[in-house]
């Protein structure tokens, strides 16, 4: 048997990167040696064998069909997202000049992003060499409950909750400053603090008089059904602004009262991940296939947990302004770039892996479920999802795997249902 | 990158979609033929490339030009057809492959020799027999490699892996397909 130095040399005489040099070696050993031939001739066969493979040509006109499906779902080219650096160090041998770089586009990138709040500091570095400034402070603005813990719903766990009551507070509840001498450069993740007017895509109506305006704690029933039912009738989509003191608690109670309809929240990945720090951000909620009347009542719900909240306990109401609008063309761009699909587009047929089945799920779970559906029509009232986004100081990746979780799951919308998009801003955002 | 690819880049991320239409053209036989050769079934292969085509679109801001195109859109479409074989959870696809290899295309200017047809066809079916017998990893870097000419370096790009690994691992694939194929002929 050849050694296996000898049959790596041969096999890479038939990929052909061997130097002249070798490539003699190879031919002599040929010719003295009757093993090597025979190997290295069966070698040779065999990429005849995979090069004389036919052409195989695609069944179907991909570039049509590519095109159509792009059209029917919308697809759009995502945005690149850079909000997040990591950092990542080789250890000592980096360069001096390397870390000055990014320790200098750091601080730009922050300087520029923040506007120079006065939560960015950059440390002072007293022995005089250059090191990495403080890049970002992380801490929660506003108390954390103590028994409340904010956690991310999982894809795979259906009804997974926003908070649970954990009964114990969270390690990283406690405010973090990050100075670049004490940082870890293999686990540092550089986070935007808090969102910027610059990042903010829900700009304010040209005409305000379209606005209905109103505090949520003193919504009266009779307003909002007039609102929903009468002034805006003929509107299908809204843009509904909800000025909050902390975005992460507004959102657990829009998902409380949203949960009395049957309306399930998916949040992505990076929204969560902000929950859980506890940093500034503004986020959306996008909901669809509700009914005017669902509305009305959830808000009023809403409304209604809000008071009850704040006379229970002093400050712990959470919503304050709410502007209602008709949703603008803008914001169903905006909206159809976060999302990578235009959600307005309705398609029939859904996202599908290639056999076209969705392989989270055992084919008979699926068969069961589907005959479900077709008797109750619309499927169980449980199913309908709903999606929420970070959209500043960050966005969702265009591979976000709960975006993907929430389009799969749409439902098509009934008749007369409208589509709501909720624009959560806490109040310093 | 050819300029020409790079114009209609610019054009479809202007919004002009049928730009990425040409692009999808221009590539899609070569495509389609190495993710068939991936997955050895003409079906799954048109939905992998269609899905590829489609998250290529989408990610097309995020394709920098310091590489080809092609290149590019190979990465995205091995990834989507490991990605689905990981779905299906099979390695071995003998009867898929057995089905698919008995309708590989008969080269007309064989016709004056209706025996060869016969014999070319039962050839090209053992090797994509073995082919598809082959792990995951060893079929990846043969169909690279042969089928698509690629260099170490252009598979050590789509893999993401060192060019050391891309040579260790054609030796073994190559060793592992003349195992295959001289149990088959015995």
């Amino acid at each position: 048997m050849l050694p296996e130095r000898v049959r790596e040399l041969l096999t890479a005489y038939v990929d052909g990167v061997l130097r002249r040099r070798q490539r003699r070696a190879v031919e002599r050993l040929r010719q003295s040696n009757a093993e090597a031939r025979a190997f290295l001739q069966h070698l040779e066969s065999d990429s005849a064998l995979l090069r004389a493979l036919p052409q195989r040509q695609p069944t179907a006109d991909l570039a049509a069909k590519t095109l159509q499906t792009i059209h029917a779902r919308g697809l759009l080219p995502q945005p690149s997202t850079t909000r997040r650096v990591r950092l990542v160090w080789s250890g000592w041998a980096v360069a001096a000049s390397v870390l000055l770089a990014i320790g200098a586009g750091s601080y730009l990138f922050f300087a520029l992003a923040l506007g120079g709040t006065k939560d960015s500091r950059t440390a002072g570095n007293k022995s005089g060499k250059a090191a990495v400034p403080a890049v970002v402070e992380v801490r929660p603005r506003l108390p954390v409950a103590p028994d409340r813990v904010l956690r991310p719903v999982q894809p795979d766990a259906p009804g997974g909750d926003l908070a649970d009551n954990s009964g114990s507070r969270p390690a990283d509840d406690k405010p973090v400053t990050v100075v670049g001498a004490e940082l870890d450069p293999a686990k540092t993740e550089v986070l935007p603090l808090a969102p910027t007017a610059a990042l903010e895509l829900f700009q304010d109506l040209p005409d305000p008089r379209l606005a209905l305006v109103f505090k949520l704690r003193e919504l009266e029933p009779e307003k909002i059904r007039k609102l929903l039912r009468d002034d805006r009738r003929h509107d299908n989509a809204y843009r509904i602004e909800l000025d909050c003191r902390a975005s992460g608690k507004a959102l657990e109670r829009l998902q409380a009262a949203f949960r009395a309809y049957a309306v399930r929240l998916i949040v992505d990945h990076d929204a969560a991940d902000r929950l859980k720090r506890g940093l500034r951000t503004n986020f959306i909620l996008y909901a669809e296939n509700l009914m005017p009347d669902e509305l009305e009542k959830f808000l009023q719900r809403l409304g209604q947990d809000d008071r009850q909240a704040e006379a229970k306990k002093r400050g712990d109401g959470q919503f304050e302004r709410v502007v209602v609008n008709p949703m603008q063309p803008a914001d169903h761009k905006q909206l159809a770039k976060l999302l990578g699909v235009d959600p307005t587009r309705w398609h029939a047929e859904r996202p599908k892996s290639p056999l076209g089945v969705d392989v989270r799920k055992p084919l008979a779970d699926q068969t069961a479920d589907q005959v479900v559906q077709s008797l109750k029509g619309q499927g169980a009232p449980g199913d309908r999802p709903a999606l929420v986004l970070a959209y500043n100081p960050v966005r969702p990746r265009p591979s976000s795997k709960e975006v993907k979780l929430f389009l799969d799951e749409r439902k098509e919308p009934r008749s007369g249902s409208v589509q709501v998009l909720f624009v959560l801003r806490g109040r310093d955002g | 990158m050819s300029a020409d690819d790079q114009r209609l880049i610019t054009d479809c991320l202007r919004g002009e979609t049928a730009a990425f239409g040409e692009l999808v053209r221009r590539y899609q036989d070569r495509l389609y033929n190495t993710v068939y050769r991936l997955v050895g079934n003409v079906e799954d292969a048109n939905d992998i490339v269609q899905e590829a085509f489609l998250n290529a679109y989408q990610a097309l801001n995020s394709f920098k030009g310091d590489a080809l195109f092609f290149t590019w859109l190979y990465r995205i479409a091995f990834n989507a057809a490991v990605s689905f074989k990981r779905k299906q959870r099979i390695l071995l696809r003998l009867e898929t492959g057995r089905g698919d290899g008995g309708n590989e295309p008969v080269d007309p200017s064989d016709a004056s020799r209706p025996g060869h047809a016969l014999e070319r066809a039962e050839q090209d079916r053992r090797v994509q027999d073995a082919l598809n017998r082959l792990s995951a990893e060893h079929r990846a870097v043969l169909v690279m490699k042969e089928i698509d000419g690629l260099k170490y370096e252009d598979m050590a790009e789509v893999l993401r892996v060192p060019i050391g690994t891309i040579r260790s691992r054609l030796h073994r694939a190559r060793l592992e397909l003349r195992e295959l194929l001289e149990r088959d002929e015995g």
